[in-house]
């Protein structure tokens, strides 16, 4: 820069704002605000009318062959990463049945379960939020114990995880997992299509198992192949309460 | 400074880049089963309204950014 001469008996602090575009060594992947076009993320799917009494079945598996399809389909680039299917047909389960189909980018299934949650408002009081119940604290117990059973506990916790970790070492690189019920050991599952399966289990039930594997928390993974068909089935459980969610996610070529 | 804060773009996590890479393409699924008949006159109202709001991923796209913008300030004394 050149300044004039006369300008050396003051000074001049000049503050410039420059926005400079920089190359990246490689390129990241960026959350970009767009404008939502939002009937393009709507789906109501037309089944066939039927006048027949025994529709509800029939509305079944059309809902079961829709779900398949959806579970399979990837949604188009370009456009934020979620869709809501409108099904207005009644079924043996519901008169009406609303499908979010989220990207794992996201969130996790707990965080995008919170989301949707807060959507909706409790039956018996609107004003209240439906929530999760309460997380509990899981080291109550814990806190209770001596100092030497806690040092016992700790040096146990310590050698059991190295042994986790060896173990978990050997099972990827040399140990092949065995075939069992839930596991085929088919090569290229993923690009099998895939469906959707719910099952019902009642609280009490749960609440045995756990308390006779004395757990605190697991954590269910159901990975079956049948008749080309995969699934797979999250269930999470908690200290109190337990919450079920059943997540598919679909491994792509 | 809202203006601001909507320009300037979110990096997307590692598991958000791995879950939309070319190897795997994973979703969530949220089933909601309803005892009445859906309305769909108050779908788009409630969309706009209470479930884009929650997130602003809800209304962003993934987008590969091989230039990053830095806001430079820069001063310069003169005398």
């Amino acid at each position: 820069m050149v300044y004039e001469y006369y300008y050396y008996y003051y000074y001049l602090i000049k503050g410039l704002i420059n926005l400079q575009q920089v190359r990246d060594k490689d390129g990241k992947m960026r959350w970009q605000r767009v404008e939502v076009k939002l009937e393009e993320h709507v789906k109501i799917p037309k089944f066939p009318e039927t006048t027949n009494p025994s529709s509800v079945e029939l509305y079944d598996n059309y809902l079961s062959d829709y779900v398949t399809s959806i579970l399979a389909e990837k949604t188009p680039q370009g456009k934020p990463l979620w869709e809501i299917h409108l099904i207005k047909y009644p079924t043996s389960n519901a008169e009406g049945t609303l499908i979010f189909k989220l990207h794992h980018a996201l969130g996790d299934g707990y965080s995008l379960m919170g989301a949707l949650l807060s959507c909706l408002q409790r039956a018996d009081d609107p004003s209240l939020p439906l929530s999760f119940p309460s997380r509990p604290q899981l080291d109550s117990k814990y806190a209770k114990k001596s100092l030497f059973k806690k040092l016992c506990l700790d040096i146990s916790s310590f050698f059991s995880s190295i042994s986790d970790f060896g173990s978990s070492i050997l099972k990827t690189t040399m140990i092949e997992d065995d075939k069992t019920p839930i596991r085929s050991g088919c090569e290229g599952n993923e690009s099998q299509p895939v469906t959707l399966s719910t099952i019902s289990l009642s609280l009490d039930q749960i609440k045995e198992i756990k308390s006779k594997l004395k757990v605190v928390r697991f954590y269910f993974f159901y990975f079956y192949i049948r008749k080309s068909r995969n699934i797979m089935i999250y269930i999470y459980f908690f200290e109190e309460d337990i919450m079920i969610y059943i997540n598919q996610a679909r491994l792509k070529n | 400074m809202e203006k601001f804060n909507e320009e300037v773009q979110e990096p997307v996590s590692p598991h958000g880049q791995y879950f939309n890479s070319s190897v795997i393409c994973s979703y969530v699924f949220g089933f909601l089963e309803l005892a009445i008949p859906i309305d769909d006159s108050q779908t788009m109202p409630l969309l706009k309204d209470v479930f884009l709001p929650i997130n602003p991923r809800f209304s962003s796209i993934m987008v590969l950014h091989l230039f990053h913008t830095y806001l430079l300030i820069t001063t310069y004394f003169t005398f």
